[in-house]
């Protein structure tokens, strides 16, 4: 009779109660028998070894290591890199879409344009300025941004952070960020070629990041195509200056004009008068209670940029550390678990509009739960079940935002669907199956084909 | 875990929102497992607890990077084993500092001789258990600190319950290998 494998041995050591299949051989063999007690043996050992020891001293260590984490300003890469947020424009937050999307190069074509007819007094101007950017094939411009965090019991800290963006017709980016002491980033590369997959490469860990293709919508701030809905007017004219050697007339306008969603604030561009090309763009705002600044500077138009700038292909012996996509159905749940939230707080209403946004979600259930936007929320506070909720919705929020930036069929009507309109759509998008999933007023929800969508939106 | 109990990406979030506190969370979660994936290269507690606590800041510092905040268990302990690692590599260096073989870590206010004896055995298979591959290392303290509860230990690894399972018993086996080796060779 042959003794047992010392795998089987091990399972019958682990789970005793469940031996029956070899309790007969155990019975008969002593060597097994010894070999088995041996491993229970050990078992019980490591059970021991592991009962209190890892737990010693945890307290102590506890408050050893809350005393030695930096302070917010001493604080390295805690912020999101501005490089990782340059490529979700329009993407994972009001606050990055503000930041990135404001200075983007299609805010400046947006603005342009969406000059046009706004303000009758320097249409000429404008004009002529819209066409030259229609007809720029690529550029380069360096952006900064300047915002302010808010400590524990410091004074608010200022970050600075500068990107270079290269920008290639009909759309392809590729940015290449820099960090402060406050947001210390490596030199980390976003590519995203127009219409197509793109790539985040963090140069200091040699991972990528695949990123999906921006097909959706997008803000008005930052989408040339969208700017014709815009109806506001240009605020006032800022006169001339020198900017970068050139001479350059200043136009103001309310970035509410152009945005309803942006933070208040004011949009300023600055137009070489020979070129009749931008040369500075700035907007200031307000966000979280804290003052931010965006300045986009040092254009270079029409630069010879090599096509490879915007290759999305991986560098050799970086890793691909791209998170996995999440299940229809986990993805469905985080969002209606949001929206829910977001209702019961709200007295009955989804966040209103046609896109959606992480922080701004936060910040307006911070308001509903009394909580100040720019108030770092005591430990009280973050442990208590709305708190938890807010964070939750605000991520359901990020979620939508991915999928009404990523998916050009995808819609939200949260302007005019509410929990009772259990036969309206509330959120829908296409699947890869060419199917559609719906998520109802009530949040319930299918996947439905094109045909059946139509005739639910009355189309 | 209660469901309102806030997860792991709740309490990164709400530390990447300027909530330390959020990131004590975290501390009190996660610092066992952490303090056992470093226990194998320190020379003593203290040592543990500094190699926990840099892990910890390391994780703090970097949580922008972190793409998969549902995953911080796991990113916590990659750190932890490359902060093990350098420390090996440290000790490698200094082997002057080398002055016994963890045995340092032994309670030294056991009551008889058995309680001592008993203690040198476990110490040895703790020993034992950090010359293991760090994936069987993870196993074995995932399953012992769950209390045995294979598929909570199994997500964090994210395998299956009965590919888990294979892995521990490869673990426990070689392990139980590697002790037997010991004591004989301790008998001779």
């Amino acid at each position: 009779m042959p003794c047992l494998p010392q795998q089987q041995l091990t399972q019958v050591a682990l789970a005793p109660h469940d031996k029956t299949d070899v309790s007969e051989h155990l019975d008969a063999c002593p060597v097994c028998r010894a070999r088995v007690e041996a491993m229970r043996g050990l078992v019980g050992q490591l059970a021991e070894a592991h009962r209190d020891r890892f737990d010693e001293g945890h307290e102590k260590a506890r408050a050893a290591l809350m005393a030695v984490l930096p302070g917010r300003d001493e604080q390295v890469e805690l912020a999101k890199p501005w490089s990782r947020i340059i490529p979700s424009i329009g993407g994972l937050t009001m606050r990055q879409r503000t930041v990135v999307g404001s200075i983007s190069a299609a805010a400046v074509l947006a603005l342009l344009v969406l000059w046009l007819g706004n303000a009758p007094s320097r249409v000429s101007a404008m004009e002529r300025m819209a066409e030259n950017i229609r007809r720029v094939t690529s550029y380069q411009v360096t952006i900064e941004s300047e915002m302010k965090f808010v400590q524990i019991g410091k004074p608010p800290v200022t970050s600075v952070g500068t990107t270079t963006l290269f920008w290639l017709t009909p759309g392809s980016t590729r940015t290449e960020g820099k960090g402060d002491e406050f947001i210390r980033v490596a030199n980390d590369i976003s590519i995203q070629p127009a219409g197509k997959p793109g790539i985040d490469i963090d140069s200091k860990s040699r991972k990528f990041f695949r990123v999906a293709a921006h097909q959706g919508s997008r803000s008005p701030v930052i989408i040339l195509e969208e700017m014709g809905k815009f109806s506001g007017h240009a605020d006032r004219e800022l006169g001339v200056k020198q900017i970068e050697g050139k001479q350059a007339r200043g136009f103001e306008i309310d970035a509410k004009k152009i945005d309803p969603d942006s933070y208040p604030g004011k949009v300023q561009i600055w137009i070489d008068t020979e070129s009749e090309l931008p040369v500075q763009l700035r907007y200031e705002f307000v966000e979280g209670g804290m003052p931010a600044k965006l300045t986009m500077r040092d254009f270079h138009w029409n630069v010879p940029l090599d096509p490879k700038l915007f290759d999305p292909t991986p560098p050799e012996g970086y890793t691909d550390a791209t998170p996995p996509s999440k299940s229809l159905a986990k993805q469905v749940q985080i969002i209606t678990d949001g929206l829910k939230i977001y209702a019961e707080l709200s007295g009955g209403h989804y966040p209103r509009g046609t896109m959606v946004y992480g922080d701004v979600t936060r910040d307006e259930i911070f308001k509903m739960i009394g909580i100040p936007p720019n108030q770092i929320p005591t430990p009280e506070q973050v442990h208590s079940n709305q708190y938890v909720k807010a964070m939750r919705a605000s991520a359901a929020a990020t979620h939508l935002n991915g999928i009404l930036r990523d998916n050009p069929d995808a819609a939200y009507h949260g302007k005019t669907v509410e929990p009772k309109d259990a036969d309206k759509v509330l959120v829908r998008w296409k699947l890869d199956d060419g199917q559609y999933q719906v998520i109802y007023g009530d949040l319930l929800s299918e996947s439905v084909t094109a045909e059946r969508l139509r005739e639910l939106e009355g189309k | 875990m209660h469901n309102d109990e806030p997860t792991d990406a709740d309490l990164v979030a709400q530390t990447l929102s300027g909530n330390r506190e959020a990131f004590g969370c975290l501390y009190d979660r996660h610092a066992r497992l952490v303090r056992a994936v470093v226990y194998g290269v320190a020379l003593d507690w203290p040592m543990v607890q500094d190699l926990a606590q840099e892990s910890f800041l390391r994780a703090y510092r970097n949580l922008a990077r972190l793409r998969e905040p549902d995953r911080f268990r796991a990113w916590i302990v990659g750190i932890a084993r490359q902060v093990a690692r350098e420390r090996k590599r440290g000790l490698r260096r200094d082997r002057h500092e080398f002055v016994g073989d963890g045995a340092l870590l032994i309670e030294s206010t056991l009551d008889t001789a058995g309680e001592a004896a008993a203690a040198d055995e476990i110490e040895l298979v703790m020993q034992k258990l950090a010359l293991l591959p760090e994936r069987e290392q993870l196993a074995i303290h995932l399953f012992f600190l769950e209390d045995r509860d294979a598929n909570k230990a199994a997500d964090h690894v994210r395998l299956s319950r009965s590919g888990f399972y294979a892995l521990i018993e490869r673990a426990l086996a070689r392990l139980a290998a590697l002790t037997c080796r010991e004591s004989e060779r301790e008998r001779k």
